[in-house]
């Protein structure tokens, strides 16, 4: 017999974003009024900074009369590293869990951005990790099918999806060889997160790369699956895909310089991750110099590898798409896909070097809310769409 | 009508909560079988009528004053046990009487007696599914020994938290929220079902070898035309700063391998669907 669990759902941002804030508080009690069968208490916790509070307070206190509680974190708050960022507002949430009796066993904490929608599939998929009991952090498969519209940093976002599977695969591992984990959709048992805590000194840009290594270096190989999706969305502009990769390769250069828990092995992996997505930029310039230049004889070995990475980004995009099918209201001509697509990428080839030309900021968090520009549609799938 | 009427094979009517009036469970199931033949001789009117006037007696508000309140820190620290239980009673209890206040005011409509009887029968059965549910699970109220069931102990030796000594600053006090209704969905979320994502994780598991297969054929062949191009071009050998230059396509090949090679192992080794709850 095991105590009956609570599941706390944690929103936690700054909260300016409000409108996606409302749809992502409100999917989670929507589906949790409409889901009878999942065997947990919850909670909903929206975590959140004073000027997102007082940016709609209003929406904040109907979503508190909807059953929410809004955790403001305080002006004055600080952790003792003096950590910054979304990382201070999860720390604040670990101790006020500490405060409340909430870091136990059978507490478990989903984390959500302010985007993450969740479907019954989420919350079923909660239910079904805690009843297996073999791990104590999950990860699942995000989608992105909220607000889309086949831009080309929305068609680029498509290839998480598929990547996540990448992602899942290599978190499961005792090592994670190719450094993945996400800073959303995921599950954690609040005594281990709150063991390990958020803080560290000063800004660390990508809080879960940071977060995951502390895990794994104090309980081991502890991550398994998390089944059903979460829903998010993509940046809706080419400078706010560029300013959100940038952001992750900070995270990323910070991990290798400043992370003091990370093993050898491990920063060398993670290193090595940053390498490869550095490599994409001289890898377009060389191709396009090839053009000209003459390489001789060498292309007679790299040759042998090149189709395999081709078709390797190409069936991101077709795999990451057919994921979404059923998701998405707007079909795009393969035309349109295949130009989007290509934009995207050249963003997501160039955004690593602007990192090293740019500081990491704290005001690289992007807009979630759909620009006034672009009138509101509904993102019910299409006859077609549902029929695929 | 009369299907909705009579509680569904399965449902427990025990599973209304505890106050209901004596034998009124008694008469939901003794309904014999004369009665319907003798319902169906009545006129339809007056049948139907009647079967709201029974359902509105079945869920008459029993609850002096219902909990409003959900605060998180003093009744249930660890939520509610069951916060929507009596939400689902209410919903249905407050359309059975408005239909038997339509019905007694010759204003009900056929079609929104459809639809207000779909709403009874869907919330006293998703009451249902929570009560029967709650009673089958394993799970114990009471403090459990092994909370630390099949959780590995650390691997490392533990870092003195800085959490420990440092002092922190409280925020503000917690607030109480109130239970509300939630109001209508406004985003797309309401679609994201159980159904749609085991179809969309069952035909990618499906696609697996195919995929593994057509990719390295791809692969082959595209690499195989490249070779060619490049053995037929019999270009001299360029000098070696040049001629390291492609060197940098060679730096994410271990991830791609990796990556490839990993979402084959992902898929293979977990079936994602779950089941519909």
């Amino acid at each position: 017999m095991r105590k009956r669990p609570t599941v706390l759902f944690q929103v936690t941002a700054i909260g300016k974003n409000s409108k996606a804030l409302d749809a992502t508080a409100r999917s989670v009690l929507y589906w949790l009024r409409h889901t009878p069968r999942l065997g947990y208490r919850f909670l909903l916790w929206l975590v959140v900074e004073p000027e997102g509070y007082w940016s709609a307070p209003e929406l904040y206190d109907r979503l508190e009369q909807a059953g929410a509680r809004v955790l403001i974190v305080p002006m004055e708050y600080r952790t003792p590293l003096a950590t910054q960022g979304k990382a201070r507002a999860l720390q604040y949430a670990c101790e006020e869990r500490g405060r409340l009796g909430l870091s136990v066993p059978w507490v478990w904490v989903y984390h959500q951005d302010e985007e993450t929608c969740v479907g019954a599939d989420t919350l079923t998929g909660i239910s079904d990790f805690i009843r297996d009991g073999r791990s104590l952090v999950g990860a699942g498969i995000i989608l992105y099918p909220i607000d889309w519209m086949g831009t080309p940093s929305h068609v680029q976002e498509l290839t998480r999806s598929y990547d996540d599977l990448r992602v899942l695969d290599s978190m499961t591992k005792p090592g994670n060889p190719t450094a993945g984990f996400h800073g959303s959709h995921f599950l954690v048992r609040a005594d281990v997160e709150d063991s390990v805590g958020w803080d560290s000194e000063g800004y660390a840009p990508t809080e879960d790369l940071m977060f995951e290594i502390r895990v794994r270096a104090r309980y081991g190989p502890v991550f398994g699956v998390l089944k059903g999706f979460a829903y998010e969305k993509g940046a809706f502009s080419l400078r706010d895909q560029f300013r959100q990769r940038r952001r992750w390769m900070h995270g990323v250069l910070h991990a290798v310089l400043h992370a003091h828990e990370l093993p050898l092995r491990r920063r060398l992996t993670v290193a090595y991750s940053g390498l490869s997505w550095f490599s994409a930029l001289p890898s377009v310039v060389v191709l396009v110099a090839s053009i000209e230049l003459r390489y001789g004889p060498l292309l007679d070995v790299t040759s042998l590898f090149t189709g395999f990475i081709w078709v390797s980004m190409v069936l991101a995009y077709i795999e990451g798409y057919r994921l979404h099918a059923r998701y998405l209201e707007r079909p795009v001509s393969w035309l349109r896909f295949f130009a989007n697509g290509l934009i995207g990428a050249l963003i997501d080839v160039a955004a690593p070097w602007g990192a090293l030309v740019r500081r990491p900021s704290l005001g690289d968090f992007i807009p979630k809310d759909r620009p006034a520009g672009n009138p509101a549609r509904s993102s019910r799938p299409t006859v077609a769409a549902q029929g695929g | 009508m009369s299907q909705r009427s009579e509680p569904r094979p399965g449902r427990d009517p025990n599973a209304r909560v505890g106050d209901q009036p004596p034998g009124a469970p008694e008469r939901l199931r003794e309904r014999s079988a004369g009665d319907w033949v003798g319902a169906i001789t009545e006129s339809e009117d007056e049948y139907v009528l009647r079967e709201i006037d029974r359902v509105r007696d079945e869920l008459a508000p029993r609850f002096t004053s219902p909990p409003r309140s959900r605060s998180v820190d003093d009744q249930h620290p660890w939520g509610a046990p069951s916060p929507y239980l009596e939400e689902r009673l209410n919903v249905a209890r407050s359309v059975a009487a408005q239909l038997a206040a339509e019905a007694s005011s010759d204003r009900l409509a056929v079609p929104g007696l459809k639809s207000a009887l779909q709403t009874i029968d869907q919330e006293l059965g998703r009451a249902t599914e929570e009560l029967g549910f709650a009673r089958t699970e394993v799970w114990d109220e009471g403090y459990p020994d092994e909370v630390a069931w099949r959780v590995p102990g650390p691997v490392s030796p533990l870092p003195a938290h800085p959490l420990v000594t440092a002092p922190s600053v409280s925020g503000p006090a917690p607030r109480v929220a109130a239970a509300g209704r939630v109001g209508p969905p406004t985003g797309s979320f309401e679609d994201y079902t159980v159904a749609r994502y085991n179809r969309t994780v069952a035909e990618l598991h499906s696609r697996r070898r195919p995929l593994a297969w057509w990719t390295v054929a791809a692969a082959a062949v595209i690499s195989s035309a490249l070779l060619y191009l490049t053995l037929r071009a019999h270009e001299p050998v360029p000098p070696i700063w040049l001629a390291a230059l492609p060197l940098v396509w060679m730096i994410p090949v271990p991830f791609f391998i990796a990556g490839f090679r990993g979402t084959q192992r992902i898929l293979d080794q977990n079936r994602l669907e779950l089941p519909d709850p």
